[in-house]
């Protein structure tokens, strides 16, 4: 049984980063009822926002956060105005700074890797990045057959696209996490 | 009329033929393309799904550069870009929000330019391109496919009608195409899953092109990368995990434009999709 | 013999297309007596009207059948057309050839005949036809209001208003009712007693209005404009024209009881005034305790009383008096919560009803307005509501929704939060019912700025744990069993009927519904008469209802009674039962059978042997000429009036004769 205790840190959490209040949220569902991808989610946008709502920090450990493709689709259609996929994006946010194990981590595995790339050098260099994906997540020979396909069409480029700006990028990066 | 021009990586790689349409119609309409020198990456998901406040600082820099050029505008042909640009611009109306971002940059920035996007643009001047429209694509049915990030969420992208956009419609049928009612016009096609999760991605993809083929469109149009990137590469494995073989050619809008202007197909990049355009009769003449 | 004219109605297609109405016209023209017949298109519009006129003249008719529709319609439109052109309205018949003949039959032939059959009935019927006389009589021009609540109030004040009397009879010792209970209103958070005690006060003032309080009516006699009502004023052992209201007896009383107005959680004298604000500011003795009725010793207030205006020998007393309306708002009762075993409201005591928590969060209440846990003073740190206890329960309570629930819980969760800034509130609900104006947002405030933890589902049963009670309940949208920690549950309890409602409703003749909410005429179109004339219904005597619901309906009680009232006289429906003197046996059948207690007994002499005899009488002006008397009489003396037996017969005959020939 779930001991229930009114807590507010999570919600505050969430308002601090995005500026949304999941507070208001009466559960009528239509962010669930428009989502594309919650017949994948362990826990329905809706439950998301209840949970987020109570204090109930399970929240961050569930395969939604990473699941959510932030299409907005919840954003657009709430009827209280509550940027659903923001609240998703904090809930991100505050599980990858308390290292949350997560329960898809190929995803959040895919943003650290992009993030490094484009830190690198930029911009993102599509081959290099995926080629690195591949490797460290084990998913080596998927797609194999389309990158081949790609390649030959000339939407592989082997050769990296720089920014001279790269320097800003880490600058960015690096202010933005100490916060 | 100059614009300040932002690729984004996926025009200089996967969507290599974007951009070369992009390039190829704006120069045939009358659009000077500055491509902002020094831009960076606008931070795609992997930015704001990790660091809220990255993903508003760099697109901020990128604008701030474009700032400094003789320009009005700022336009991003991808849709990912254009809402990342867009993110930035709206939420740094708030002036909290703005000084945050603002002190992080080693550049000064006012927010002051207008963040377009090419349909938007196109459709401005629909009066002056009609014209211009030697080859009308008078037998060709199309599926115009808006997908996310050009809509959602509305209080950003302030274009069109989330719901039921018209905006590129519009369009292709002054290229001379039949348009089809369909049902999957707004539908997610999973975006940045089908790197990770490409199982999500094709039962997504799956129902759009089901969708398109059963309202009997010749194409798909899209205006976004990863849009054209999951619905076109992933057709194959559509057909591997539902047993159903769609071969419906996925086109960007650019594309569909150049056609009906009179640009020849290999000059537009219509080779380089996985899906052969080409075996649409119509397209193969061109 | 009678000249009677037929007039067929095409009603459009609705009769035309299903019953060939000119060869019914043609045919009827046969029947005997039958001097004018015709068929037109819409025999209810103006021209079809005027052409019953003109043939009621032209022909020198004397009597008129309409075949139409059905009499619910348009039998009024043809008494008038038909007296217009100098007829008793009576005189008039209606033959409805369209929903029960061309709206339910195909067969154009079958159905031609049928209307035909109708019409040769109605002709039999109307040539027995005797003129009727609607029966006027007086207008008493004084209101009687039953129960001094919000609603009673209002609606007393509006009759007053309009230059009527009004009686106002209230059962407890002061007007005010429930809202004077009350500390803040949703969702306005206006102070209760801050709106409600301006209008007492206008009711104490009002010349027109005599407030009668710690009294009841006891008998009700008579019908619309004359209803002879008597009235209990129970002894309150205390001269209300003596006394000043000073206090000083309450004062000095040695006697304590449990206060009925705090909902049993404060305490009050045994010489009491309810509250600071009471109207009349008299205060009563409570016999059951106090210890000269009981013991026969003390005397302590008739010693202290400056204005010698206590009287221990005041007996109780009977009024009588005539009213022309009544208008009952007698108000609700609160569930018994401790029904529910699984709740243990009445073994913990912090676990409390809403109205308890409504008189301690009230600055003149119990607590002077601390919210504590009863069981140790202190201050809750964690409250717990449950709502819809007893409501939508068809197991333990009633199925319906008591309507003001979820609009007083998120007030009181809206004012714990405002007395105590670091409570911390859960409120269990089924749905939020929020449907009045500014409620909604009302609950989203509570919600989103009062951080009251709302959580859908039920509450399975509460214990208490280490000082502490655990509230066992789910959240259904989670699909989580859970478990709050609480230091004070309140509990959302159902209004249901008052209790001696039915005792009531038996006096005053009219109905209760199969809870025991007074019955309204008509739930959508009469919504404040009952089917009694000149009784009507305001506040939650009817049903549950908020403070804005029940005065618009005491307002709209009130304009229904001056309505009657400002009438010289009043006219009834002729179709009423009569009794024949000579036939009548005085078995009083009819009176078990008559729903409006019309049935009145009369002695008198009997014609051949000259003796008395009690025989039934029908009073007019109680008669809804339902005829349910003149069936049940066994030696055919009550006919009703309209509807003679003879007439009937000679209806059915003339459907029999058809069918002969």
């Amino acid at each position: 049984m779930l001991d229930l205790v009114a807590d507010d840190t999570l919600a505050n959490q969430i308002k601090e980063i995005c500026g949304e209040n999941v507070k208001k949220c009466y559960q009528c569902g239509k962010c669930t009822a428009s989502c594309p991808l919650a017949f994948a989610m362990d826990v329905k946008p809706n439950q998301v926002m209840r949970m987020a709502q109570i204090g109930l920090r399970d929240v961050l450990s569930s395969s939604t956060i990473w699941i959510c493709a932030s299409c907005a689709s919840c954003t657009a259609r709430c009827p209280l105005e509550i940027r659903i996929s923001y609240v998703m994006d904090a809930l991100r946010e505050i599980a990858l700074k308390e290292n949350i194990p997560p329960k898809e981590p190929r995803i959040p595995l895919f943003h650290k890797i992009f993030c490094r790339w484009v830190g690198w050098l930029g911009k993102l260099y599509e081959l290099g990045f995926i080629m690195e994906y591949k490797l460290r997540s084990g998913q080596w020979f998927n797609d194999i057959l389309m990158g081949i396909k790609m390649f030959i069409n000339g939407k592989l480029n082997p050769f990296p696209t720089t920014s001279p700006n790269s320097e800003v990028v880490r600058q960015l990066m690096e202010k933005t996490s100490q916060r | 009329m100059k614009v300040a021009y932002f690729p984004g990586c996926s025009l200089h790689s996967t969507g290599i033929e974007f951009d070369i349409s992009v390039r190829e119609v704006c120069k045939a309409v009358g659009i000077e393309l500055e491509e902002i020198e020094g831009w960076i990456c606008c931070g795609a998901t992997s930015a704001h799904a990790t660091n809220h406040l990255l993903s508003l600082a760099m697109p901020a820099y990128s604008l701030a550069l474009a700032e400094r050029m003789d320009v009005e505008d700022v336009v991003a042909p991808c849709a990912a870009c254009f809402n990342r640009l867009k993110h930035t611009a709206v939420l740094c109306q708030d002036k909290a929000t703005f000084e945050k971002v603002r002190e992080l940059l080693p550049i000064p920035w006012e927010n002051r330019l207008r963040i377009r996007n090419l349909l938007d643009l196109f459709v401005g001047m629909l009066e002056e391109i009609k014209p211009k429209i030697t080859k009308p694509l008078s037998d060709l049915k199309l599926a115009s496919y808006y997908g996310c990030l050009l809509l959602r969420p509305p209080h950003i992208c302030q274009f069109d009608d989330p719901e039921n956009p018209t905006t590129m419609d519009e369009l292709l049928r002054a290229c001379g195409a039949q348009v089809v009612d369909w049902t999957h016009k707004t539908e997610c096609c999973g975006a940045n899953l089908t790197i990770p999760r490409s199982d999500l991605v094709v039962e997504l993809t799956y129902r759009i092109l089901k969708s398109a083929k059963t309202a009997g469109a010749d194409a798909i149009v899209t205006a976004c990368p990863f849009c054209h990137l999951n619905l076109d590469a992933r057709q194959a494995d559509v057909h591997r995990v539902k047993g159903e073989i769609f071969n419906i050619p996925i086109l960007y809008f650019t594309q569909v434009l150049g056609l009906a202007l009179g640009i020849p197909a290999k000059k537009l990049g219509l080779r380089r999709h996985l899906v052969d355009p080409f075996l649409i009769p119509t397209l193969r003449r061109r | 013999m009678p000249r009677v004219g037929v007039f067929v109605c095409w009603c459009g297609v609705n009769i035309a297309k299903t019953v060939d109405v000119e060869q019914v016209a043609q045919k009827a023209s046969t029947l005997p007596g039958v001097v004018y017949s015709t068929s037109y298109r819409y025999m209810c519009s103006d021209p079809g009207q005027e052409l019953i006129r003109n043939a009621i003249s032209e022909h020198k008719l004397d009597r008129v059948v309409v075949a139409s529709c059905s009499p619910a319609m348009h039998e009024t439109t043809f008494q008038r057309a038909v007296s217009e052109a100098g007829l008793n309205p009576y005189f008039m018949e209606m033959a409805n050839i369209r929903e029960q003949d061309s709206w339910v039959h195909e067969d154009r032939e079958l159905a031609t005949e049928k209307a035909f059959e109708l019409i040769a009935a109605a002709v039999e019927r109307v040539k027995r036809a005797q003129p009727l006389e609607p029966l006027e009589f007086s207008v008493e021009k004084k209101a009687l209001v039953i129960g001094g609540g919000i609603a009673g109030i209002q609606a007393a004040l509006d009759i007053a208003e309009a230059g009527f009397q009004v009686y106002l009879v209230e059962k407890s010792p002061s007007i005010g009712g429930r809202m004077a209970q009350f500390d803040k209103t949703f969702p306005t958070l206006d102070c209760a007693m801050c709106i409600l005690s301006p209008k007492m006060v206008d009711c104490y003032r009002h010349p027109n209005i005599k407030i009668l309080s710690y009294s009841e009516v006891e008998e009700v006699k008579g019908f619309v404009g004359n209803f002879e009502v008597t009235i209990k004023k129970k002894a309150r052992s205390v001269n209300e024209d003596l006394c000043t209201g000073c206090g000083l007896c309450i004062e000095r009383c040695p006697t304590k009881a449990t206060s009925e107005f705090d909902e049993g959680i404060g305490e009050r004298k045994a010489i009491y005034i309810p509250f600071p604000q009471a109207v009349p500011l008299v205060p009563v003795i409570d016999r059951e305790v106090c210890l000269w009725f009981t013991k026969g010793r003390c005397g302590l207030c008739q010693r202290v009383c400056p204005a010698k205006a206590i009287d221990y020998s005041q007996q109780d007393t009977y009024i009588k008096e005539k009213f022309g309306t009544i208008i009952v708002a007698t108000g609700a009762d609160i569930f018994d919560a401790s029904v529910y075993g699984e709740y243990g409201y009445g073994q913990h005591p912090d676990i409390i009803t809403s109205a308890q928590l409504e008189r301690m969060i009230n600055s003149s209440g119990p607590t002077k307005g601390e919210i504590i846990r009863p069981s140790n003073g202190k201050h809750p740190e964690s409250v717990v509501f449950i709502q819809c206890v007893g409501s939508r329960d068809e197991q333990k309570g009633y199925p319906y929704c008591s309507r003001v629930c979820c609009m007083y819980t998120a007030k009181h969760a809206l004012l714990l939060k405002e007395h105590l800034p670091n409570v911390k509130t859960y409120i269990f609900y089924i749905d939020i019912r929020a449907f009045g104006k500014g409620y909604e947002e009302f609950v989203r405030r509570v919600q989103d700025e009062f951080g009251a933890i709302y959580i859908r589902g039920r509450v399975g049963r509460i214990y208490p744990e280490n000082g502490k009670l655990i509230v066992q309940g789910t959240d259904t949208l989670l699909g989580q069993q859970v478990k709050v920690e609480a230091d004070l549950v309140v509990l959302a309890a159902a209004l249901v009927p008052r209790k001696d409602v039915k005792d009531l409703a038996r006096k005053l003749n009219i109905s209760t519904d199969e809870y025991g909410w007074l019955m309204e005429a008509h739930p959508k179109l009469r919504p404040v008469e009952t089917m009694t004339k000149g009784i009507f219904l305001a506040g939650t005597c009817q049903f549950p209802k908020d403070i804005p619901d029940s005065v618009a309906q005491a307002s709209a009680a009130a304009s229904k009674a001056i309505a009657i009232m400002q009438q010289e006289s009043l006219f009834s429906e002729p179709v009423v039962a009569r009794v024949n003197k000579n036939k009548c046996v005085g078995c009083f059948s009819c009176k078990e059978v008559c729903p409006y207690s019309a049935i009145e007994e009369e002695t008198v002499l009997e014609q051949t042997s000259g003796l008395e005899k009690k025989i039934a009488k029908v009073n007019p002006g109680l008669c809804q000429g339902c005829g349910n008397c003149a069936s049940a009489c066994r030696s055919q003396a009550i006919d009703l009036l309209g509807f003679t037996s003879e007439q009937l017969i000679a209806q059915l005959e003339g459907l029999a004769k058809v069918e002969r020939e």
